[in-house]
């Protein structure tokens, strides 16, 4: 099958260097992609470049948050008609990506949220399994949306609703603002089951436990829209 | 008295210099000066400042000044809290806006 030029793959990397370009070399037949170099201190945004990404660069780490809406922003202007936010650390999987866009253009959907937990999980730990079972209770009672998974990367938006969807948080709380968005937008949205690999690289760069006291944080008392 | 004259010396400086800078809101100007001209005044008159202590309800004047400079102090820190969130979401502004005007393209056609 041809690459797609109107699909954009965005793709939030901090420090991403040793993963990123094979990453990116799964994407590219398909897609188009653009990684956000999220201010790292390594070479992500050449290894990035050198899989055949566009690369744009955040000169100052300002979380991933604010490193999607770039690509977002970046995709929309390239004149994207579907754009698929996507992990660097390899924990996704592109052909899951790809069934995600084809059933958000065949139900004509605005949104495209994976669930891990109506998929597969390789090598979930437990602990992360119970924190990601409260921010799915946590959404319910915050959005009333009746999701099975919360903080998933892996989503796909039409033109639409990336264009309607404004990222405010910078850093990590943007996964339940980009929800909560999709709530209040009335957004038309399915979950799709996907596979999350969970693989020692990914984990070491994963979200840490600690970190969801900083997003629970930063949702209570960060930027208001 | 030497602590008198340190603290009137602090009071006089933040008079002089409200009075000079330019400041967004007059009312916020007077506010300070009043209150720095008011500190001087308490300082040689601190039997003053009991009475106004006592007329709001407060026992000393000492306690009254502990509860206005901390009130003072939260309200500043409040003030320079939403000023840091104001300058990040401008500097992240800039940074996203600068990302995509110096993004960079592969070499192989497309991207």
């Amino acid at each position: 099958m041809p690459r797609d030029e109107s699909l954009w793959f965005v793709i939030a990397a901090f420090n991403e260097g040793p993963m990123i370009a094979e990453v990116v070399r799964g994407v590219t037949p398909h897609a188009r992609v653009v990684v956000v170099d999220d201010g790292s201190s390594d070479d992500t945004g050449d290894q990035a470049l050198a899989g055949g990404a566009c690369v744009a660069t955040l000169l100052v780490n300002r979380g991933q948050g604010a490193a999607l809406q770039t690509g977002i922003d970046f995709a929309l202007s390239q004149g994207a008609a579907h754009v698929v936010t996507f992990d660097a650390d390899g924990q996704h999987n592109v052909d899951e990506a790809l069934e995600m866009v084809a059933r958000c253009r065949a139900e004509g959907l605005d949104a495209v949220l994976g669930s891990r937990f109506l998929g597969t999980t390789v090598n979930m730990p437990a602990l992360r399994r119970i924190v990601i079972k409260a921010a799915v209770i946590f959404t319910r009672l915050t959005t009333g949306l009746r999701l099975t998974d919360a903080h998933n990367g892996l989503r796909v938006l039409s033109r639409e609703a990336a264009r309607k969807i404004r990222i405010r948080q910078d850093r990590m709380a943007h996964a339940s603002e980009i929800l909560s968005q999709i709530a209040r937008l009335r957004l038309n949205w399915r979950e799709h089951p996907v596979t999350i690999t969970y693989s020692e690289y990914s984990l070491a760069k994963g979200q840490k436990l600690s970190n969801s006291v900083r997003i629970l944080e930063d949702i209570l008392f960060g930027a208001r829209s | 008295m030497i602590v008198s004259l340190v603290a009137s010396a602090l009071f006089g400086s933040v008079l002089f210099l409200a009075a000079v800078r330019k400041f967004t809101f007059l009312g916020l100007k007077l506010a300070v000066m009043t209150f720095a001209a008011a500190g001087v005044y308490f300082v040689w008159n601190p039997d003053q400042m009991t009475r106004l202590a006592q007329m709001v309800g407060v026992g000393r004047g000492a306690d009254l000044v502990t509860y206005a400079t901390t009130l003072i102090l939260f309200l500043t820190v409040v003030a320079a809290i939403m000023r840091e969130r104001r300058s990040n979401e401008v500097l992240t502004l800039l940074v996203r806006r600068l990302a995509i005007q110096q993004a960079r393209f592969p070499d192989a056609p497309g991207g």
